[in-house]
């Protein structure tokens, strides 16, 4: 099943929080993350494709039948809340049937269709458990068992890993990525965590003041961000300001650094884009292209790496490394420094999804 | 130390204690002694008496027609403030239970000057065409007594009702909603069963409020309707009556009112679990 919004703009009364002008296509099996910070309008876009908010213009499509209209429960899209918002007064294997008996299944098609669906989210033997007995996230699977039971046409995650703690919500993500595709079903999953985003989606979209700013696979957004926003958004990103001198030349405050400038006129405002992890630590009588001398003016161990703070002169740069001796010049590799314009894009970048 | 502790706390239970036994457990007991003074025979009496079962009939009728009335206004009223902002809401229940603090008398006259024969509610109704005769009347009629009731007992089914709704989980009734179920549908399948124990509690606690309450009733209707409040009232009232008859029906409607009491506090304590 295909998901589209045609044009939709939803903003909240008194405010221009919402979104504006959203034109977005999921295509179908295709897990989609939208990311943004908060108020960005990610949770309004779930809303509207949910049945829960009206556009105040555009169309939401689903298979190519206009449903904005549609009131949430004629939708048949199986939403996974935050909350999870379970029914604390049913057992599990009635929460995962309530969908069902609204449907006026019968019973006994009911119980089994539920058992297979606790099963499938590996909490077969839970129909009887009381919610209350539940952990965190047992109660995300059930939730995602009684977001799936009634074969929807898509399946929405509000934030569904934000309640449960740093572990869990890492192997969360697998088990929700494994059911995604066993059931093959189109799922749109807002998100803070960038993170998540990453790991789990097919396609990322990014939102910011309630327009789409770039929809990307993953790699593609962190490697070809469309603007800086977007650049700092997703993961760490060195972001310094130049002005291209010549091909293959642009000056900024840290000297004049060589990097592939082709597209770009001489004398263009630009941003230099780099990922900390392209930053190398190099011995400062070394000959290589942009060998910037200085010193680490702050460090900090996060484990596996060093993320530091590099202070060269005119500037500074952010770093990462595997090393754990000290640091007297870093390198930046030209292959690894994009140019960004200095303005946010006014143009939405989106790349159609590729069969992986 | 430890002694010291309980000793002081038992001084200051002291005064308390001394005015619950002069002011409550005395005047029980000596209504107690009065009820079983001839072996009982009170009780033989009573039963015997057809007063006595026209009044039960009457008590149980108001006992259950006011709070029935009662729950099926204060439910969406309360659920209606649960809904609220914090601040809106607190300022609203305030003026919710401000009838709470009119006394019986106050809130009967106020209904005979509303709703009585000249009452100023029939007037304008009369002037659509009603009968204020038959308007008037109706105050005066058991389910006119059940009317007034609900005007301090509603407030009571809201007072008990909105905290259990303020911490009910909305996001239940959207879930519902997106897994299919109407509104409707979403409201019975999900927020009836879990405020059901807190809805029956406050049942019980404002049926038991209307089966003891007798200054509206006696004010509106004076003691011609047969309720066990004012037949007990006209029984203590008239010159040689039969004290341990009076005393008799006082513990019956004592026990009722208690065992109504029990079962609110029974239902609230399953809810709790």
């Amino acid at each position: 099943m295909s998901i589209r919004f045609e044009g939709v703009t939803h903003l909240y009364p008194g405010s221009d929080l919402g979104v504006r002008d959203l034109t977005l296509e999921l295509s179908s099996g295709e897990l989609m993350a939208v990311i943004g910070p908060s108020g960005s309008g990610k949770t309004t876009a779930l809303g509207l494709l949910a049945g829960f908010l009206k556009p105040q213009a555009g169309r939401v499509l689903i298979d190519g039948e206009d449903v904005t209209d549609q009131p949430a429960r004629d939708r048949n899209l199986g939403i996974v809340f935050q909350s999870h918002a379970l029914f604390p007064h049913m057992t599990c294997g009635a929460n995962v049937a309530y969908p069902l008996k609204v449907r006026g299944v019968s019973r006994g098609e009911r119980e089994t269709r539920a058992r297979e669906a606790l099963d499938a989210v590996g909490l077969g033997g839970y129909a009887d458990r009381r919610v209350a007995t539940l952990s965190g996230g047992q109660s995300q699977r059930v939730a995602l068992a009684r977001a799936l039971v009634f074969r929807p046409r898509a399946l929405l995650l509000d934030e569904p890993l934000s309640a449960l703690d740093a572990g869990l919500r890492v192997s969360m993500r697998e088990e929700i990525r494994r059911v995604q595709r066993d059931f093959g079903i189109t799922t749109l999953h807002v998100t803070h965590d960038q993170e998540e985003a990453l790991s789990m989606a097919d396609r990322v979209a990014v939102l910011r003041d309630g327009g789409l700013r770039q929809v990307a696979p993953p790699l593609e957004l962190y490697d070809h961000p469309v603007d800086r926003e977007v650049a700092a958004f997703v993961g760490e990103a060195n972001l310094i300001d130049g002005e291209v001198r010549a091909p293959g030349r642009v000056r900024t405050a840290l000297g004049i650094l060589a990097c592939e400038t082709s597209g770009w006129d001489i004398g263009a405002p630009v941003t230099l884009f780099f990922r900390p992890e392209a930053v190398r630590a190099v011995d400062p009588g070394e000959v290589v292209s942009n060998l910037l001398p200085g010193a680490v003016t702050r460090d900090r161990f996060m484990g596996s790496v060093r993320r530091y703070d590099f202070a060269a002169a005119g500037g500074s740069v952010l770093g990462e490394t595997r090393s754990r001796d000290g640091i007297a010049a870093v390198a930046l590799p030209p292959e690894c420094i994009r140019l960004l314009p200095r303005e946010a894009a006014s143009i939405i970048k989106t790349t159609e999804r590729t069969e992986s | 130390m430890e002694r010291n502790h309980s000793l002081r706390l038992g001084l200051l239970a002291l005064p308390g204690l001394v005015f619950l036994s002069l002011f409550f457990v005395l005047p029980l007991s000596v209504v107690a002694v009065e009820a079983f003074t001839d072996g009982g025979s009170a009780f033989v009496r009573l039963w015997a008496s057809g007063a006595f079962w026209s009044s039960l009939t009457g008590s149980l009728i108001l006992g259950t027609v006011a709070p029935l009335a009662s729950l099926a206004v204060g439910f969406p009223v309360a659920l209606c403030l649960a809904g609220l902002p914090p601040e809106r809401r607190t300022t609203l229940m305030f003026v919710i239970s401000l009838p709470l603090t009119f006394s019986g008398l106050i809130v009967a006259y106020g209904f005979i000057l509303g709703f009585g024969r000249a009452g100023f509610v029939t007037l304008l109704l009369a002037e659509l065409g009603a009968d204020p005769a038959e308007v008037g009347a109706l105050l005066y009629s058991p389910t006119g007594l059940a009317f007034a009731y609900s005007y301090y007992l509603i407030p009571r089914v809201v007072m008990v009702l909105v905290p259990v709704l303020v911490n009910f989980d909305r996001r239940q009734l959207r879930a519902a909603e997106s897994l299919g179920a109407s509104s409707w549908r979403a409201h019975w399948d999900i927020l009836i069963p879990q405020i059901l124990p807190a809805a029956l509690s406050a049942y019980c606690l404002v049926a038991a409020v209307a089966l003891g309450a007798y200054g509206t009733a006696l004010a509106l209707v004076g003691t011609q309707l047969p309720i066990l409040p004012l037949q007990l009232f006209s029984m203590v009232s008239e010159t040689g009556s039969d004290f341990p008859m009076a005393a008799a029906l006082s513990i019956v409607l004592m026990a009722l009112t208690s065992l109504v009491i029990a079962l609110a506090e029974g239902m609230g304590r399953f809810g709790q679990r």
